[in-house]
């Protein structure tokens, strides 16, 4: 077995009666990019959530390197280096940029930077992979939203990760920050993280990822190389459906989902 | 005021409080010392509210529980004042570790009157338990043989050294990767959690070092007042002072709360204690002023660098529901 493999184990989350995520299994190696998709109300977001401790799952359980971490608390899920980045950003508001980044790299795995000064230092390498060095001491309630997407990711990334679980990080970007988006997931993975992206934006999410895993109604109802799961006749009818064809859409509007 | 500017108004500051005594007179003496008590208590409220962003409107619990341990440590095993007021710090924080394992995790409102509710748990603690601590007819503390002076100036610099010693502790923390911590969890407790930041324990630890120095406030009180009672010590009245003295300097700054608690005890020291019906009246005005146009405190005319009806209106804004 890998060491740093990341596995999600028949794990199973049901909120009174719906059941959000329903028995899905998969892993996840360094280096490698595992692309989630599926339709609103999928499960994608539960899923991450789960994994990155906030809430425990019904059944089932999540392993990192070997070890069970489904019960941990979410911080030392964090500082065993899974870092996590949210859908709807949450910055801390009442910090600069750099701050926001230097807290990440406090409390992050093996919390390597206990001082302030080295702290600062990795805020600093962060930010310039991300692009917000000049924007560095800024308030975060001035940074336009584009900027604090990418601050979501950089706090993340400050964790010195070896797993990062990105949470359509790159819905509402404009096509050419999608573009650099795409660019940074790859060098995250370059450098050997195991990158775990929900993902909306069709043509970024096929283009970056190893791997699909696709989620309908909380199940895994298709996993392989992007290619081959656009023409698994599942997907096409969990995404297009009986009322989409109804309302005679046509397969194309498969890339707006 | 920044950096420097802001460095040499401290360090003259300090050195005014230290030297103060040359030429105070007893009635000065005494007003300092419970302003220097009030600071001590809105700086500690200020590193559970401000820093940490919970509300802990029952921080007066530890006022009342620094007061009554140091009675009792003195009365009963003879301590010093000294080691019975750092006792009474100790009890305070190590109840704040106990209740707060299972009210912290309450957020927002539901936190605030929780500790509302331990203040009156532990109240009537106090007031029941009367072999142990005189219940309902309060606690005599020795007076100190030191003459009318000695015990007016010993006063003034124990108060002096409490307020002291909470905002270097604010400053240490604020300057740490405590501070960060806390700071982070203040802005978005899930946002903390997935990178790293244990918010349980930071909490805890910052609730333990609010409880601790307002412990010592009051054991020094305490001493001073040579007696107490749970009406007096448990009171909210008290905890409403502090928070506004916070609120009024600016909550989540290192010496805002400071600020505030000297501009409020001596505007009521010297204006409305001259008329005492409309003591409470003017608190209860300058409350509803400060939440209306200026919640940040006096700290924002800092920040922003200017003091003008606009600030005031835009705040009035901002802050309508």
């Amino acid at each position: 077995m890998t060491v740093d493999r990341l596995e999600v184990m028949d794990v199973t989350r049901a909120f009174g009666g719906v059941t959000a995520v329903n028995g899905v299994s998969f892993q996840a190696d360094p280096g490698e990019v595992l692309g989630i998709i599926g339709p609103n109300g999928a499960g994608k977001t539960t899923l991450l959530n789960i994994i990155s401790g906030l809430i425990r799952p019904s059944r089932g359980e999540v392993r990192f390197g070997g070890t069970v971490i489904s019960r941990f608390a979410p911080h030392k899920i964090a500082r065993l280096g899974i870092a996590r980045a949210f859908q709807i950003a949450k910055p801390f508001s009442g910090m600069t940029v750099r701050e926001n980044v230097m807290v990440g790299a406090l409390y992050g795995r093996g919390s390597s930077e206990k001082r302030l000064a080295d702290a600062s230092q990795r805020a600093s390498e962060v930010l310039a992979f991300v692009g917000l060095a000049q924007i560095a001491e800024r308030r975060v309630r001035d940074v336009s939203i584009g900027d604090r997407k990418r601050l979501e990711f950089a706090k993340a990334l400050a964790t010195n990760p070896k797993v990062m679980l990105l949470d359509e990080v790159m819905a509402g970007l404009p096509p050419a920050e999608v573009d650099t988006a795409v660019a940074l997931v790859r060098r995250l993975a370059d450098r050997g993280i195991a990158v775990v992206l929900i993902e909306h934006v069709m043509r970024a999410v096929m283009s970056v990822s190893d791997r699909i895993l696709v989620l309908h109604h909380g199940l895994a109802i298709a996993e392989g190389k992007p290619a081959d799961v656009v023409r698994d006749p599942r997907v096409i009818e969990a995404y297009l459906g009986q009322r989409f064809a109804a309302m005679g859409v046509r397969p194309e509007g498969a890339g707006g989902a | 005021m920044r950096g420097s500017t802001l460095r040499l108004a401290i360090a003259v500051a300090t050195l005014a409080l230290f030297l103060g005594p040359i030429v105070l007179d007893q009635f000065w003496l005494r007003v300092f010392t419970s302003i220097f008590i009030f600071a001590a208590l809105a700086e500690g409220w200020n590193i559970i509210a401000g820093l940490t962003g919970y509300p802990a409107f029952g921080n007066v619990v530890f006022f009342g529980i620094g007061a009554y341990t140091t009675g009792i440590l003195m009365i009963k095993a003879g301590a010093p004042h000294a080691a019975a007021a750092l006792g009474g710090g100790v009890v305070a924080a190590a109840v704040a570790v106990v209740i707060g394992f299972p009210i912290l995790r309450l957020k927002g409102h539901y936190f605030a009157i929780a500790t509302l509710g331990v203040n009156e748990l532990i109240r009537a603690i106090v007031t029941n338990w009367t072999g142990f601590t005189g219940g309902g007819m309060g606690l005599t503390l020795p007076i100190m043989a030191a003459g009318v002076r000695g015990i007016y100036l010993y006063f003034y610099y124990a108060a002096l050294a409490v307020l002291m010693a909470s905002v270097v502790a604010t400053l240490l923390i604020v300057r740490s990767r405590l501070g960060f911590g806390l700071r982070s969890l203040r802005d978005d407790e899930d946002g903390a959690r997935v990178i790293g930041v244990p918010t349980t324990l930071l909490k805890t630890v910052a609730w333990a070092t609010s409880a601790f120095f307002t412990a010592l406030a009051g054991g020094v009180y305490a001493a001073w007042m040579t007696f107490i009672e749970p009406a007096n010590v448990f009171d909210m009245l008290l905890a409403v002072k502090f928070i506004v003295m916070a609120l009024l300097g600016g909550l989540g700054t290192v010496f805002g709360p400071v600020v505030g608690a000297f501009v409020l005890e001596l505007l009521s020291e010297l204006v409305w204690s001259q008329f005492l019906t409309i003591h409470l009246a003017a608190l209860g005005l300058i409350i509803m002023v400060v939440v209306i146009f200026i919640p940040r405190g006096f700290a924002e005319f800092i920040a922003a660098r200017r003091l003008s009806l606009g600030l005031f209106l835009e705040n009035v804004r901002q802050n309508r529901v």
